[in-house]
């Protein structure tokens, strides 16, 4: 990331942006695990009845759900730990590396939030 | 591929489809209302400049923005245009054909026929009971009835053997009724599979080259943001060219929904940086293919006059200097020549095509008849030529009349006597108007490769009448069938009143585009048709109650219905209006139906029709 000649963070605001981040990733996703399950449903009714919809429909579904609305949330969580970062070290971070939140996952700000998960991405 | 039976259509629940098509569309809003928490509450709030200030902290913002206008923007492309759109799309499409499936397959089951056969191409035959009712002299009453004689009564015996003497003509009567039943579950079934393998292939081409997503924050940032801005601002380009290439699989109303989402920036690149993909795609407003197409004609009028004027100038250097064969491209003078004169074949007919549309000071020429300015939605040089011009613009008027040409229709004729026939149908649109205030646009649809002739000639492996091959008429089917639905798509009045007008060969377009892929039309009026590829009105799908017929007394056309039954008859079921004949000439009868001597019969009833005054 690029350094800076000014820097000025209120670590609390930038905590509640996290907040958000991580929240609108979870109703994403939740929102969307609804609709494709209904989709997911409907399509193999429709493959049942030998429609080309059918089976265009559940892949069209699940690629939603994985690579479009997943890679948004996804882009979400991760813009969250690396802000969170950020607001607990109070300085910019250069380098961001996911295993910096895994560690602050287990802090209280954040209970419940799957540090755990960071090993698996590319960045840890 | 659709694999749908008959039965798989009559069972299948269009409610589920549709209600789970207006699922994603409220999907969309509710995912709308997490971005702008993003954008009001972080970008605008927690995170402003106010509360964190830094070159990072500016690159974060503008991450989250990025990523959130990628969401919102996958939101419009993909949840809603695609998925929710097809759903919709297909769940009306699919409705429509069941509605019509039960009423054929009701009318089979009633008169005792069975459905038979591959599900592509079912037959209608007789069940056993009918054939056995027929030939054992107990004929059911609705066959009595149609062959006109009584239903034998009781035990009497004269009755039965005079039913029995009555056995080939009730057994044929029975298999033309039959063979329209045939017919008309085939144009569903067709209609249907075509629905179902539309949205199947919408769904699919969505995901064959989806822009990629903003990278996440992390070490390698700097380098793959770059990628992606420059990624990101040849992505509409991209989408125009892959829609106009037929890679999208988008409707003709996705197209539209597409279009109306981007930013009129984005429009006004397309059409001035890529005209040549706006002009011609079903879906985009007419004012916008109007303009890209005025300057794709203008770029190929001057490129024409840059290689003819290159082509004469080194023709004129041969025989200056010799022969000079080979000079210019390898090209003999020989072969100059011949380039020449295709060249300035095709430089005629563009320079007429634009002498039509535009007048004398560069602006839409307008049609002194109506007052309405000419729109020019498609053209093409190949072949005999296409062209697709409308006077006054589709998208904004009452009703919209697209007439199709038949037999040696091509780019020629835009300023001859089929253009004077689309203008003779304007004027009396105009002049029986309901009110004053009503308009009516009327297209010339030269949108198909049309047959050549109708007369015998004699090719290489004998005489051939093209006008006899349905093959014109369906390779145009799909053309057509888009065309309609762009017109729908792009109509500002919810209500406007779409008909479609086929002369001769023409009818043949509409009917075999009706029966097979479908035409969004309210009205169809079939004049002087050699046939439409189908045995009843039912078979084409807008109702039978909205199909117009009109053949005159003389025209030569009734002697050579070879695509089918006669529009015209009775047997086919539509509404038929008198046009008036001119003498006695069958040839010249053919040609007569916009002349002034009709003007009081079939002109009339054709501008009542197409200004929503009958039916």
């Amino acid at each position: 990331m690029a350094g800076a000649d000014v820097f000025t963070m209120e670590p609390e605001e930038v905590h509640q942006s996290v907040a958000i981040l991580f929240d609108v990733e979870s109703e994403v996703d939740a929102q969307t695990v609804t609709l494709i399950d209904g989709t997911a449903e409907l399509a193999q009714q429709l493959k049942d009845a030998g429609t080309a919809l059918g089976p265009a429909l559940a892949e069209a579904a699940e690629w939603w759900r994985l690579s479009r609305a997943g890679g948004f949330s996804r882009l979400c969580g991760t813009t969250g730990e690396y802000l969170a970062v950020c607001a607990e070290e109070a300085v910019e971070v250069d380098e961001y590396n996911a295993g910096d939140f895994a560690s602050l996952a287990g802090h209280d700000r954040y209970p419940g939030r799957a540090g755990e998960h960071a090993s698996a991405r590319p960045d840890f | 591929m659709s694999d749908m039976s008959w039965k798989d259509l009559r069972d299948l629940d269009c409610a589920r489809v549709r209600s789970l098509g207006e699922s994603w569309k409220s999907y969309v809003p509710d995912m709308i209302e997490q971005t702008e928490r993003l954008r009001n509450d972080v970008i605008g709030g927690h995170l402003s400049v106010e509360h964190f200030e830094s070159d990072t902290a500016t690159q974060v913002r503008e991450h989250i923005d990025l990523s959130t206008g990628r969401f919102e923007d996958d939101l419009s492309d993909y949840a809603d245009i695609r998925v929710a759109t097809t759903l919709l799309e297909a769940a009306d499409a699919l409705e429509a054909e069941q509605r019509e499936l039960e009423e054929v397959v009701g009318l089979i089951e009633a008169h005792d026929f069975v459905i038979e056969g591959d599900r592509h191409r079912y037959d209608v035959n007789f069940s056993g009971a009918l054939h056995q009712a027929i030939w054992t002299t107990d004929p059911p009453e609705w066959l009595c009835h149609r062959i006109g004689i009584e239903k034998p009564q009781g035990l009497d015996v004269a009755d039965r053997l005079r039913a029995l003497g009555n056995g080939i003509d009730l057994a044929w009567e029975a298999s033309c009724v039959a063979r329209e039943y045939q017919d008309w579950l085939r144009a569903v079934m067709s209609r249907a599979h075509d629905a179902d393998d539309d949205a199947a292939a919408a769904l699919a081409a969505m995901r064959e080259s989806p822009p990629e997503l903003p990278p996440q924050l992390g070490a390698t940032y700097d380098d793959l943001i770059d990628d992606y801005r420059t990624a990101l601002s040849e992505a509409v380009a991209a989408e125009m060219e892959a829609i106009a290439n037929g890679g999208s699989d988008m409707s003709p109303e996705q197209v539209n929904q597409w279009w109306e989402s981007l930013t009129d920036a984005e429009r006004e690149a397309l059409i001035a940086e890529h005209p040549g993909w706006v002009g011609p795609t079903d879906g985009i407003p007419v004012d916008a293919r109007d303009t890209a197409n005025r300057a794709v004609l203008d770029t190929r009028i001057e490129s024409l006059d840059d290689r003819i004027a290159a082509i004469e100038s080194q023709m004129a250097q041969m025989e200056a200097y010799g022969s000079g064969d080979g000079a210019y491209g390898g090209k003999s003078h020989a072969e100059l020549q011949a380039e020449l004169i295709r060249l300035q074949e095709d430089r005629e007919l563009l320079g007429d095509l634009s002498d039509q549309v535009t007048d004398g000071n560069g602006n839409p020429a307008v049609y002194g008849g109506t007052g309405q300015s000419y729109y020019l939605l498609g053209f093409d040089t190949e072949g005999e030529g296409r062209a697709v011009v409308s006077i006054g613009n589709p998208d904004t008027a009452a009703n919209v009349n697209a007439y199709v040409p038949g037999t040696g229709a091509k780019l020629d004729d835009v300023d001859g006597g089929l253009m004077t026939r689309a203008e003779t149908m304007a004027y009396d649109a105009y002049r029986k108007a309901p009110d004053p205030g009503q308009e009516t646009a009327t297209v010339l649809w030269i949108g198909y490769d049309a047959p050549d002739n109708a007369m015998p000639f004699r090719d290489g492996a004998g005489l051939d009448v093209e006008a006899m091959d349905a093959r014109y008429a369906e390779d145009a089917a799909e053309d057509l069938s888009s065309f309609t639905q762009g017109l729908r798509a792009t109509s500002e009045r919810d209500a406007a009143e779409l008909t479609l007008t086929g002369h001769s060969y023409g009818t043949t377009v509409i009917g075999i585009a009706a029966a097979t892929d479908g035409v969004d039309a309210d009205n169809l009026i079939l004049v002087a048709s050699p046939g439409t590829g189908v045995a009843t009105a039912d078979a084409l799908g807008v109702g039978a109650e909205n199909v117009w017929a009109t053949t005159n007394s003389q025209d030569v056309i009734q002697y050579t219905t070879v695509h089918g039954t006669d529009p015209a008859s009775e047997s086919f079921g539509a509404n038929v209006f008198e046009s008036e004949s001119v003498g006695r000439n069958p040839i010249s009868n053919h040609s007569v139906y916009w002349d002034d001597s009709n003007k009081d019969a079939g002109r009339n009833t054709m501008a009542l029709i197409v200004t929503g005054q009958r039916g």
